[in-house]
């Protein structure tokens, strides 16, 4: 199989670093990726689950934007309505109509949701979930869980990272995934203190195997939450309408007061919200929050097809099927390699590693020869599936792994 | 004591000093200096850090803490008294070895000079390669060897101490020096070990890259997109170590 080469990119990121912090800065910055000579920095266009890169290399996205892309890249339904809207109007003196369209199509979306607020990013709306919580509650303190992604604004980094303060995180309180005791002991320790518990609705850490709640572990976490008269705040920006349009807490059956949503709510437009419960509107509502960009219509329009075409085409079904059968398909060639691939998370946003090798080393190869060949796999990260991912995409995947496996078997 | 006292103490006996041993077989001139030499000294603070050097068949060896035998204890009042004389603002007090003392001035001083003209550079000596080579390998044994002095007593560093896993990090300049820090929670240690051993690497293109990156003129994302350094392995162990690295800049000029 030919293996990919990437000048144009590499030239491009000589010029970015003289003229932008990091060349490319966050989650894009090329360094976790593992070696970086295996990926491209910069792309050119993308349709459907595939992406090409400035030096016309193909790939089919298992990356998905690192979330965003649901539907696929220029969804064609999707995209006539927000051409529409392009034509009409977009950042203006004023809401938008769709805006209540958008926040209507929500409520009667997601189980919980009485109410919808919109935002930009992701952590713009988990810092207003905690505001929220903080005015609903009167307290002051924020539990968070320990390797749990909620943004970079100061409250969810920790402080030994550079920029932060040991002040920022005076009123967060880290905890463990699926540890009631450890929940237990904090809320003892801090009786009557605790605005609000924020948590994704399972775990999925970067570098580690994901995982699933304990059976009864959320009923659990509901039930001290409401005794204790804590918010609970889920925050569903990168599992939100993968797992389940209604909200992942209908699968792992309970229901939280706030649950934050973005990347993949308008198939990557730049879009959050906030969505809860009556309870707490009073108290969302008297927090002053907002930005410049946070009424354009067109992302509100991109949603709300983005919305209504999962829910037309089984998006949720469609991409655990298409995680399912690549599951069994990457784990049967690893075996035939005599490897052990694990795969834990969720099918349609899965954690893949070779456990071969403690240190990663070995994984970190594999996913790097399948993306020479054209299938972007990162090694720290989990994947994304999108309901664009075909049969004849998993096909070429599993030929790519394949060979990338016939490498791997052959380099060590 | 302040913690910036603590810290720069024991980066100056921990890890400065450190680059005497290197420094021996290096530099010709101080090679050919201690080519006889059979000497033992200690550096004692006061309800503080120890460290001892020895001096004998042209080799040196630095170690934290005593040798059971010592020639001469040069003793000091407090970290700050340390820090000062080696700002070259103060005298230790003998404890042992009086009959000694002019050997300390009049010889030993030339091995300090020596290894304070290898870690002050300038644009100018930077441009002999011999000096940067050497400019390079103690910068890299000085930030490698105050990685626990910085962990211990910097907030911040101490908080990325806790974060720390089991594991090794194996860093290697290519054509030049390496080094090999074993880790777990926290704990940090600079051990004897090579890449195989390793559960995380971190490789430096050439000299020159290691040399900006020891002396924190490295922006390191870029770098790894660049290439100049390439890393593998558990690699969140290295972001770590990194945020401790970041912390040494602070308080060693
Ligand atoms: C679970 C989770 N929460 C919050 C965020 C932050 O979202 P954003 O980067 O849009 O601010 C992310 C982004 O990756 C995420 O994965």
């Amino acid at each position: 199989m030919k293996k990919y080469s990437y000048k144009k990119s590499n030239e491009l990121f000589e010029r970015a670093v003289e003229v932008i912090p990091n060349g490319i800065y966050g989650h894009f910055s090329p360094a976790p990726l593992v070696p970086v000579s295996a990926y491209p920095f910069y792309i050119e266009s993308a349709e459907g689950s595939h992406f090409t890169d400035v030096d016309g290399n193909e790939f089919i996205d298992y990356m998905c934007g690192y979330g965003p892309m649901v539907a696929g890249y220029k969804n064609k339904t999707i995209d006539k309505a927000v051409f529409e809207q392009y034509q009409k109007v977009d950042t203006v003196t004023g809401a938008p109509e769709v805006m209540v369209d958008l926040a209507e199509e929500m409520v009667k979306t997601i189980s919980i949701a009485d109410w919808a607020f919109f935002a930009k990013n992701g952590n713009d709306v988990t810092s207003y979930a905690l505001m929220a919580a903080r005015e609903h509650t009167q307290r002051k303190k924020i539990i968070r869980l320990k390797g749990g992604y909620h943004g970079v604004h100061p409250w969810t980094q920790s402080p030994d990272h550079p920029g932060i303060i040991f002040d920022d995180a005076k009123n967060i309180i880290l905890g463990k995934w699926n540890d009631i005791d450890d929940l237990k002991r904090i809320i003892k320790e801090h009786k009557n203190e605790i605005a609000g518990l924020i948590s994704t609705p399972y775990h999925h850490p970067i570098f580690f195997d994901n995982e699933m709640p304990h059976e009864g572990y959320w009923q659990e976490v509901e039930k001290i939450c409401r005794k204790e008269g804590i918010v609970l705040i889920i925050d569903e920006v990168r599992t939100g309408f993968r797992i389940d349009e209604r909200g992942a807490n209908e699968t792992f059956g309970f229901k939280p007061d706030l649950i934050c949503f973005s990347k993949a709510m308008a198939n990557g437009y730049p879009i959050s919200a906030l969505v809860g419960t009556n309870e707490i509107k009073s108290s969302v509502s008297k927090v002053f929050y907002t930005g410049s960009f946070w009424f354009s219509a067109v992302p509100m329009v991109a949603s709300l097809e983005t919305i209504k075409y999962l829910k037309a085409n089984k998006g949720v079904e469609k991409m655990h099927d298409y995680g399912k059968k690549m599951e069994k398909g990457l784990v049967d060639l690893a075996n035939k390699y005599g490897y052990d691939l694990k795969v834990s998370g969720h099918p349609a946003m899965p954690f893949y590693r070779i456990t071969d090798d403690p240190t990663t080393k070995l994984h970190q190869q594999w996913c790097a020869e399948c993306t020479l060949r054209g299938a972007y796999f990162t090694s720290h990260h989990n994947w994304f599936v999108s309901t664009a991912h075909s049969e004849k995409d998993l096909k070429l995947t599993l030929e790519i792994a394949d060979d990338a496996f016939n490498a791997l078997k052959k380099n060590n | 004591m302040s913690v910036e006292e603590k810290i720069k103490a024991g980066v100056n006996l921990y890890a400065v000093i450190k680059n005497i041993e290197q420094l021996v077989v290096l530099d010709p001139e101080i090679k050919e200096l201690v080519k006889n030499w059979k000497i033992s000294i200690e550096f004692r603070v006061k309800n503080g850090p120890v460290a001892s050097i020895r001096f004998k068949d042209g080799k040196c060896e630095v170690i934290k803490g005593k040798f059971r035998k010592v020639d001469v204890v040069l003793f000091f009042f407090s970290e700050a008294h340390l820090n000062k004389m080696f700002d070259g603002n103060a005298n230790p007090l003998p404890l042992k070895g009086f009959t000694r003392l002019g050997f300390l001035d009049k010889e030993f001083s030339k091995v300090t000079d020596k290894l304070e003209y290898y870690l002050k550079p300038t644009p100018e000596l930077l441009k002999d390669e011999n000096y940067m080579r050497i400019n390079t390998i103690f910068t890299l044994v000085t930030a490698i060897n105050a990685l626990p002095v910085i962990m211990e007593f910097d907030p911040k560093a101490k908080l990325t101490g806790s974060h720390l896993t089991d594991g090794s990090l194996f860093i290697n300049v290519e054509n030049g020096p390496s080094a090999f820090v074993k880790t777990g929670p926290n704990f940090l240690e600079v051990e004897e070990g090579d890449s195989e051993k390793a559960t995380c690497e971190m490789t430096l293109r050439n000299i020159n890259i290691a040399n900006q990156f020891f002396s924190g003129e490295v922006d390191i994302f870029s770098a790894l997109a660049k290439q100049d350094i390439k890393i593998n392995g558990q690699t969140y162990l290295l972001d770590n170590i990194g945020l401790i690295l970041d912390r040494i800049p602070i308080y060693v000029s």
